[in-house]
């Protein structure tokens, strides 16, 4: 329905209509609230919990079944299955946040240019993108691992590039859109320079799909984190991270299924969780979907 | 005595939505007759296209409600029939065209199979070579040779687009045509082009056609009877002739007709109506339009302004109420 | 005769497609003096909103001179062009389009004048912006209002209010009344012309409604596919119209007042032919109830067939020089 009458009280202003919205959607606050609950844990686990028994080895006390002492049980070198998930969180957590941000700005800054100047720029750039996106990303990543070697910078760098076109793609589709508005023509008129143009009047317009591709993006990203420590590329025992978890418990999986099944199962709520919240904020920034 | 095709009376349409309720209709009166053209003119929240999607059965399902009134369609009640029946009745009985023909056609299927499907859908018992046949004449009917009739909505122009809209809509030879806007997204020469087609058509299958626009130089030219909407309500109605040639006029009325700027005259400035329609949300008592209106008494912001009547001329207005003499009041 | 504020020689615009090339605007000639306003008129195709971008250079042209106080605009490099940008603005038809729609109403009206530096201090801009809002109309209580807060006409003055931050002395009006209900319509036009008054601005007004382009402008420019087919003073126009186009176009317009009509009188036939690659002469000729083979030979240009009033028509050059 169009305003067609006075401003008489003043409406709710863009940002709380969104929240609004996204309040409706029930799974979406479902997500959203084992997410924030899992950032929590990660977060305080330092003051509650006791990182000597995530990483020390007490071999009488191995493969022990959940009980009162070890809620979750041990794990083959008797470390308790609970705190290694919980700081395990830590790791999965900050390193995917962190990826998604280097890939988010350095694929906006990719995808801003080719999508303003369009042409050649554009032209290069997105065909740069696409010789990535043909690799596979866990290759790729495996592959930067290999060359760089081990450690959690290279492990984000080798995450981030990855996941770079993805952005870059979204990026420049959500410019292409905006750029034909007559509002940026006006920004235009006046002189307004490119980069003011795009920071200023296209990127706030933009942020829309952007946003909700850096909500998925996360959870691709812990996905690609768990894989790269599941084959051994990623972090270094014995520091906790859910993919190394599973690459260790593997083996003995039959007999011991608990051993896999609590860092499988943070690995399939924190990525759940995503793209709950990644699909409830797309719809709440589109309303036309709704009604 | 005839029996009018359609009869609305005291209509009351709602847009309930969580934030808010939007009085889109309040209290709504119509007849229209076979084979007369109603012009629905209003601006831009009149309630003009939500009085025709009432009558279609198309309001938007959770949000759109009718709380009060009746809708009689060629002896059968709107409000109370159900699906099906609407369904038989929207093509055969009665059609509408709505107002952007870019959006109203289906981009993936051609436009004899869009033609077609309608008649399929009122008439099971026809033969393949009859509907091919049927469609071919309704194209030339609009002025579309037959044999595009395999090509898609988008390699015709806007008008020939509208003319595919219009030629969907009669195909079935309804009783009633709404028609919303139809020519608003068109340019002026293909507009002339498309409003000539409508009334031949309009003659040659007897059909009564609502017509909603906002353009009072499409009313004078196509329509036999005209009603004024402002805010969900006719505030005023009568013949083409009462409204254009009538000595007196609702105040709304005389501001839309000063608004236009006149081709014969030359004049300095325009005299435009001050302020904006109401918020539908918060409709003001009385006479909806009083705060506009240069003619406002106290009267009128207390009450609703009864309905003036004389001869086939209808005024809702208390400045009417006074002034007129010998004119049922009601 | 002083020089005209605008003035445009041969200014083309062709669009490469993948199906030939597009001619938008080929070839017109106009001028507009300094406080008068120039109409130009068309159907959808006919180039004029093109024309207008062009002449701000918001899109480049293919060829033709764009002259500005005298001065050939077209031909000035991106450091010229910025330091007579604040002089030509334009106003945007769509309210909804024109306005971004993450700023608020006062940020929207102070970033030209951010942009362009016009003033020191942040309280210099917000007394500019005040004095702006108050010009066109919208009162302050709205200053932090979002343009989807608003209605169409208050969007509108908006716009207005943009384009006049900088102080410009041409605007080009791309449509700005056709999106608006009527009563709107009326009251953003009397601004128009106020602004106009008491500003001594000049307009370039585009429109495709004629009984809008009467009221406000002083001269009328019709265009047909990318070419301008007549020009003349407004009142001459409707007095007497001379290209058959213009005549067409005037005899479809739908007057508010009862009179009795022919069925199919002034309905000109078919549709507007194809822009992309025209072939020589006349392009209304497929259309034209007095076409003949002349027209479809000789390339047209503009002849005064009396005197201000320039008409490309072959009716028209016989016996002229």
């Amino acid at each position: 329905m169009e305003t067609t009458g006075t401003v008489t009280h003043r409406k709710r202003s863009q940002l709380s209509m969104i929240w609004f919205r996204f309040r409706k959607n029930k799974l979406a606050m479902l997500g959203l609230i084992i997410f924030l609950m899992m950032i929590l844990m990660a977060v305080y686990v330092s003051i509650f919990g006791d990182y000597e028994r995530a990483i020390t080895m007490d071999m009488p006390n191995k493969l022990q079944t959940p009980s009162a002492a070890h809620p979750f049980g041990t794990d083959q070198f008797g470390r308790d299955i609970l705190m290694r998930m919980m700081f395990g969180a830590r790791i999965s957590l900050s390193v995917g946040l962190l990826t998604m941000v280097l890939s988010l700005v350095v694929g906006s800054l990719i995808g801003a240019a080719a999508g303003y100047y369009g042409g050649r720029v554009d032209n290069l750039l997105m065909r740069i993108m696409d010789v990535f996106l043909a690799i596979p990303s866990t290759l790729l990543a495996i592959s930067i691992v290999a060359a760089l070697g081990q450690g959690m910078f290279n492990l984000l760098l080798a995450t981030a590039i990855s996941q770079i076109p993805a952005f870059a793609r979204v990026v420049r589709s959500a410019i292409l859109t905006v750029k034909g508005q007559d509002y940026i023509e006006a920004a235009r008129a006046c002189g307004t320079r490119g980069g003011r143009v795009i920071l200023r009047h296209i990127l706030p317009n933009a942020m829309g799909p952007i946003i909700v591709q850096a909500t998925l993006n996360i959870a691709r990203t812990i996905l690609g984190i768990s894989s790269l420590s599941f084959v051994g590329l990623g972090i270094s025992p014995p520091t906790p991270e859910w993919g190394s978890m599973l690459s260790e418990g593997k083996t003995m999986m039959r007999y011991y299924p608990h051993l896999i099944l609590i860092p499988g199962a943070a690995i399939a709520l924190a990525v759940m969780s995503l793209n709950l919240i990644g699909d409830g904020l797309r719809d709440a920034l589109d309303p036309r979907l709704k009604n | 005595m005839e029996e009018p095709i359609l009869k609305i009376q005291d209509l009351h349409v709602v847009y309930r939505t969580d934030e808010s309720t939007v009085y889109a209709v309040n209290g709504l009166n119509l007849e229209l007759f076979s084979g007369e053209t109603l012009g629905l003119v209003g601006e831009t929240g009149a309630g003009k296209t939500t009085t025709a999607l009432s009558i279609m059965g198309l309001l938007p399902e959770k949000i759109g409600k009718v709380t009060e009134g009746s809708i009689v369609l060629d002896g059968t009640d709107v409000l109370s029939a159900t699906d099906a029946d609407m369904r038989l009745l929207r093509g055969s009985t009665v059609s509408m065209i709505f107002q952007d023909p870019m959006t109203s056609l289906n981009p993936t299927i051609p436009v004899g199979d869009q033609i077609g499907e309608v008649l399929h859908l009122h008439r099971r018992d026809i033969s393949r070579a009859e509907l091919a046949a049927g469609v071919d004449k309704i194209l030339e009917m609009v002025g579309i040779p037959a044999g595009r009739k395999g090509d898609y909505p988008h390699q015709f122009s806007g008008g020939m687009k509208q003319r595919i809209v219009i030629a969907i809509a009669l195909a079935c030879e309804p009783k009633l045509l709404l028609a919303d806007e139809p020519t608003t997204a068109l340019d002026v020469t293909i507009q002339a082009q498309v409003l000539d087609m409508m009334s031949e058509l309009k003659e040659k299958l007897n059909t009564s056609m609502v017509l909603i626009t906002h353009d009072l130089g499409v009313v004078a030219q196509t329509c036999d009877k005209v009603a004024i909407m402002y805010a969900g309500e006719i505030i005023e109605f009568g013949t083409a002739e009462d409204i254009f040639n009538g000595e007196k006029r609702h105040p709304y009325t005389e501001g839309l007709f000063g608004s236009i700027p006149d081709l014969t005259k030359r004049t300095r400035r325009l005299s435009p109506i001050e302020g904006l329609m109401p918020d539908p949300t918060d409709l003001p008592k009385g006479c909806k339009f009083h705060d506009r209106c240069p003619n406002c008494m106290e009267i009128c912001r207390t009450t609703v302004p009864p309905e003036v009547q004389t001869e086939s001329h209808l005024i809702r207005c208390h400045l009417m109420a006074e002034t007129s003499e010998g004119g049922a009041i009601r | 005769m002083s020089t005209p504020l605008i003035e445009t020689r041969e200014l083309k615009k062709y669009f490469k497609t993948s199906k030939g090339m597009l001619h938008a605007v080929d070839g017109v000639n106009l001028s507009i003096s300094a406080g008068s306003t120039l109409g130009v008129v068309g159907e959808s195709g006919c180039g004029k909103s093109t024309l207008g971008r062009t002449i701000l250079r918001l899109i480049e042209p293919t060829s033709g001179e764009i002259l500005y106080n005298g001065q050939n605009i077209a031909a000035y490099n991106t450091r010229q062009m910025l330091s007579i940008r604040k002089e030509m603005q334009i106003i945007f038809q769509d309210p909804f389009s024109s306005l971004n729609p993450r700023m608020s109403v006062r940020d929207i009206i102070a970033e030209p004048i951010r942009v362009c530096k016009l003033c020191h201090s942040n309280a210099e801009i917000n007394q500019r912006v005040d004095r702006l809002m108050d010009t066109v109309g919208l009162a302050s209580r709205f200053e932090n209002a979002y343009p989807h807060e608003l209605d169409g006409g208050r969007r509108q003055r908006i716009g207005i209010a943009r384009a006049l931050a900088v102080e410009p002395k041409f605007i080009v009006c791309d449509e700005p009344v056709s999106a608006l209900d009527v009563s709107i319509q009326a009251q953003i036009l009397n601004l128009l012309m106020d602004l106009q008054e008491n500003m001594g601005l000049t307009y370039m007004f585009i429109t495709h409604d004629l009984s809008v382009v009467k009221h406000i402008s002083n001269e009328i420019a019709v265009m047909y596919l990318g070419q301008c087919v007549e020009r003349v003073a407004s009142e001459r126009l409707f007095e007497n119209p001379l290209h058959p186009y213009t005549k067409a176009l005037l005899s479809a317009i739908p007057i508010p007042k009862l009179m009795p009509r022919e069925r199919g009188a002034g309905v000109i036939k078919g549709e507007v032919s194809n822009p992309i690659d025209p072939k020589p002469g006349c392009r209304f000729a497929a259309r034209c109830p007095l076409a003949s083979a002349r027209c479809q030979e000789e390339d047209l240009h503009l002849i005064e067939a009396e005197p201000g009033h320039f008409v490309a028509c072959t009716l028209y050059t016989g016996g002229a020089k």
